[in-house]
């Protein structure tokens, strides 16, 4: 080629990648600037919210330093507002272990493994507030397991189940698992599935039973989905909101953070650089507990 | 080329995003809402004008200014109506009238003194003439002005033979005009001057002040001892300018039936303007963002959560504290700098709502005065109910909605029996919780309700709207509410009985006619102190402010006044009426026949001014939320504490709080 063409030929090239460029850009500007704008910002804004004190009203805001973690870490209530969290967090490890073990058996084509995986991911679908008042209705007093119970013969097992201590975190743990484990069911089949059958062909060669299998091929293979889905639920464990606030309004024991965030900002005497330190606490604690967990999965 | 272009980009969104977050940093320290331009004016005579100096701040969009001076009329000085002659041994009747016409009514008080004659005058204006001669009568105003008359008393009577009104013959519609009479004979001894509408839609009052609500020929009348007289008045529609007040209310219940009659019955009244009310539903939170967006219309409900020194920000300076408090109850709690910017809508007592029929029927005959004999009458009323099916509970703590425990709160001023407590001794007092502090024992007797299993079965499933049927039906014996739930009780037996009571979803309550209105009781605290003595605190509902930049200051005004003093708004509610010269409703006379002592709070002052929020954060422990009221409750409901732990914890809480606010 003579050089004048070669010279065209990397304007060209050039003025296509400057055009792509350009694309991209245009592209990725409208949501960058959505996200920068109502997540971002307002994320930023929150943790200078949290060194001032604030009642809503007032004109100016009050230089308040670190007194709000001061104020979050010294008083035993919001203390054991972290504590609840750890019903959540352990439901959210029992509901991964469960989740996997139901993915690897309905990973096997069977007749009915279809109607199962819908089953299970069906409430995945159903709206938050639809969930809660479907189990408030049920662990009330008079509700369905009151009823089954006196049903069955078990009259001695009927209590007020929304109000007992420890139960009450349970129970409402559960509703969570039951919410969310069809979600990580058909995740965790989507990627089991996804591991080329050569090597379960070899496994079965070598005589491997299934327990093996999904111990020693299944998991290594599909870790980096199960971290991805340990943070998140992690993530919604520590956030968790509508259910408590609806079924209980976070009472009787069951406060969480965000429910208690809520009542320091919207409550009487509001004070919105106290929830913000909250909020912030919540955002530090996920990424201290997703960092640990990604150090714990990673084995190289 | 490429890979510059490229970074260009890049560089052009980090600079863009550090731009915006720079711009909601300084935009953020100030959080201006709309910044608006005001100057303080004075308006025409009769207006009282404060002001702190002109406040401007460039408002980017509108170039309205908007008069800052209060425009509640004062009055500048009254006048006596009445007979210039009486005889002897007759009561007469004399009315105080305020000039201007559209000023606050003063409360006055009557004395008489003699040139000659004598005579008794009494509170209400009613004079009584004992012997003949000359009386000078004289109506004294709170705030100093005065005005007098002199009065003949003759030994004869000379009856009236005809009156004849005088004044403005036609008026345009929103137009205010004032009727005199004259009698013949020029000396004739008469008593009482009433004056009516005739026909036609209007209203006239005592002082012959008329106000046309359509437009068309009115007939006033008056009778002075009987004989008659009539007059036309020809007003004419208005056909002016018609501005807009858009007003702010809590009460979503009413919006379209008690509003709607506000509505007609103010535009009748006042024909240049056109109100407009939106009635926010969890008021307190969305008023207070509409404060923080800029748009929270002309006249509204103030947000308890605005503080006294922030008031001047969002609402307009109304006059200054030490005129309007004659005039006005509860204003020191809205004022700031000896400036008031709220006016209030009603005020509560707090006490406990009973049911008598449940009372009187079970064997509690005196009302407790104890929490040991409240106690004790629960338990009485648990006994006699023990087999009825239908009956819930002698206590009802509806606790599930959370606000229900926050009404306990409002008894603690009240035991205290000290107006100064709540908001100037309780943020520094360090044995707020401790035993025999006013905290201590309202929340003993919650605790001590629960821990007996004098409440309801299941607390966590109670309903609120639920509760006031059963109570009215007999059901319950007694809650923790403010007075204003009263006249709601009251209300919901009445229908209840009538049978015309329905649920939200529009199934009739059974009819039972079991439930009679006169069965709502409401009794104080039960708590008597050491040297005998019960008080209760009276304290206010919501204020009403005018919006700082309303575009309509006069609308603004005249509802604002409107529906204070005469829209019956206090009635609705069955709360304390706003003017200091209105009475107190039955509900809370009947505290007063108990022997109990009303106060009112005084707030917070000097120092203590933002104290008490402060501690509450630093404590943990808000006074108004429920959240450690639930604590107390369900450790209660467990047995898992003592009260007296409870409270010891409460009190280190507290002590940590004082602390920590330095």
């Amino acid at each position: 080629m003579s050089v004048n063409m070669k010279a065209t030929k990397i304007q060209n090239l050039s003025r296509l990648k400057a055009q792509k460029a350009l694309l991209i850009v245009a592209f990725l500007s409208v949501p960058l600037f959505l996200l920068i704008v109502f997540t971002y910002l307002p994320a930023l804004n929150m943790i200078r919210y949290s060194f001032y004190r604030w009642d809503g009203t007032a004109p100016t805001m009050q230089w308040f330093g670190l007194k709000n973690y001061q104020i979050l870490f010294s008083n035993p209530q919001y203390l054991k507002v972290m504590v609840n969290c750890l019903y959540y967090l352990v439901g959210s490890f029992v509901q991964l272990f469960l989740a996997l073990v139901i993915a690897f058996v309905l990973s096997f084509k069977f007749r009915g493994s279809n109607f199962f995986k819908g089953v299970f991911f069906f409430p995945y679908l159903l709206n938050g507030v639809a969930v809660a008042l479907m189990f408030l209705f049920f662990f009330q007093p008079e509700g369905t397991l009151n009823t089954i119970l006196r049903f069955i013969g078990a009259d001695n097992a009927i209590t007020l189940w929304l109000i007992k201590p420890v139960v009450n975190n349970i129970l409402l743990a559960s509703i969570s698992i039951w919410r969310y484990i069809g979600f990580n069911i058909v995740l965790f089949i989507a990627v089991i599935q996804s591991i080329s059958s050569e090597i379960y062909e070899a496994a079965e060669v070598d005589g491997a039973n299934r327990s093996q299998i999904l111990w020693l091929i299944v998991l290594p293979n599909i870790r980096m989905i199960v971290g991805l889905n340990l943070i998140l639920a992690v993530k919604g464990a520590i956030s968790v909101f509508e259910v408590p606030f609806l079924i209980t309004r976070g009472s009787w024991g069951t406060s969480t953070f965000v429910i208690k965030a809520l009542n320091i900002t919207f409550g009487a005497n509001p004070q919105y650089g106290l929830g913000s330190a909250f909020a912030v606490v919540l955002f530090a604690a996920i990424l201290v507990i997703t960092s640990l967990q990604k150090l714990m999965i990673r084995e190289d | 080329m490429r890979k510059s272009l490229t970074k260009k980009v890049i560089l052009a969104f980090i600079l863009l995003f550090f731009e915006m977050f720079s711009y909601a940093c300084n935009s953020a320290t100030t959080i201006t809402t709309l910044e608006r331009t005001t100057t303080l004016s004075t308006t025409s005579g009769g207006t009282y004008t404060t002001g702190t100096g002109t406040t401007t701040v460039t408002m980017p969009h509108t170039t309205s200014t908007s008069s800052v001076s209060p425009t509640i009329v004062q009055a500048t000085e009254i006048s006596i109506a009445g007979s210039m002659y009486v005889s002897v041994g007759t009561t007469s009747n004399y009315v105080a009238t305020v000039i201007p016409d559209n000023a606050i009514n003063l409360a006055v008080e009557w004395t008489v003194t003699s040139r000659g004659g004598e005579a008794e005058i009494d509170a209400t204006g009613a004079l009584f003439a004992i012997s003949s001669g000359g009386i000078t009568i004289r109506a004294t105003a709170t705030n100093g002005l005065f005005a007098e008359m002199n009065v003949a008393i003759l030994s004869v009577s000379i009856p009236v033979q005809s009156v004849e009104i005088s004044g403005e013959d036609s008026i345009t519609h929103g137009e205010r005009s004032s009727y005199q009479i004259s009698v013949t004979p020029e000396n004739a001894t008469y008593r009482n001057v009433v004056w009516s509408i005739e026909s036609g839609e209007a209203k006239i009052d005592s002082n012959g002040r008329f106000a046309a609500m359509t437009s068309g020929t009115i007939v006033i009348s008056v009778s002075v001892d009987g004989v008659k007289a009539t007059k036309a008045i020809e007003v004419t529609p208005y056909e002016g300018l018609i501005s807009n007040v858009k007003v702010l209310l809590n009460r979503v219940d009413l919006r379209n039936t008690v509003l709607k009659d506000y509505e007609h019955v103010f535009e009748a009244l006042y024909p240049m303007y056109n109100v407009a009310f939106e009635t926010l539903s969890d008021y307190e939170n969305n008023a207070r963002i509409r404060l923080m967006g800029g748009d929270y219309g002309d006249v509204l409900l103030i947000p308890s959560s605005v503080s006294a020194q922030n008031l001047s920000y969002y609402f307009a300076p109304l006059g200054s504290l030490e005129s309007l408090s004659l005039s006005w109850r509860y204003v020191s709690q809205k004022s700031y700098n000896g400036i008031v910017y709220g006016l209030p809508t009603y005020g509560n007592v707090n006490g406990i709502l009973y049911n008598k029929k449940v009372f009187a029927v079970a064997g509690v005959s005196a009302i407790p005065s104890s929490p040991e004999e409240f106690l004790a009458a629960m338990q009485t009323i648990k006994n006699y109910y023990a087999d009825d099916e239908d009956f819930l509970a002698p206590f009802y703590t509806n606790k599930k909605d959370g606000w229900p425990l926050d009404q306990w709160q409002g008894n603690v001023s009240s035991v205290s029996g000290d107006p100064n407590y709540y908001y100037n001794i309780l943020p520094q007092d360090r044995n707020a919780f401790s035993p025999g502090s006013p905290h201590y024992i309202v929340y003993n007797l919650l605790y001590d309700l629960v821990r007996q299993n004098l409440i309801e079965a299941d607390p966590s499933t109670t309903n609120w709207e639920l509760s006031k049927i059963e109570f009215v039906k007999g059901n319950i014996g007694a809650m923790v509410a403010g007075s204003w739930a009263v006249s709601q009780f009251v209300d919901v037996a009445t229908r209840v009985r009538d049978g015309t009571f329905y649920y939200d979803d529009g199934t009739p309550a059974e009819q039972s006619g079991l439930a009679d209105p006169d069965d709502v009781g409401y009794m104080p605290f039960p708590y008597t102190n050491s040297e005998g003595e019960v008080y209760s605190a009276h304290s206010p509902d919501f204020f009403i402010g005018i919006c700082k930049s309303t575009a309509n200051m006069p609308g603004a005004t005249d509802f604002m006044m409107w529906f204070l003093q005469e829209s019956g708004y206090y009635d609705l509610t069955g709360g304390i009426p706003p003017r200091t010269d209105m009475p107190f409703p039955d509900v809370i006379n009947a505290f007063q026949e108990l022997g109990v002592t009303l106060f009112e709070e005084i707030p917070a002052s000097g120092a203590m001014i933002g104290k008490l929020e402060l501690v509450e954060s630093f404590s943990g422990i808000v006074l108004w939320n429920p959240d450690w009221k639930n604590d107390m409750f369900e450790n209660a409901f467990y047995n898992l504490r003592t009260f007296d732990q409870i409270a010891s914890d409460l009190n280190d809480a507290w002590n940590l709080g004082i602390d920590l606010a330095g």
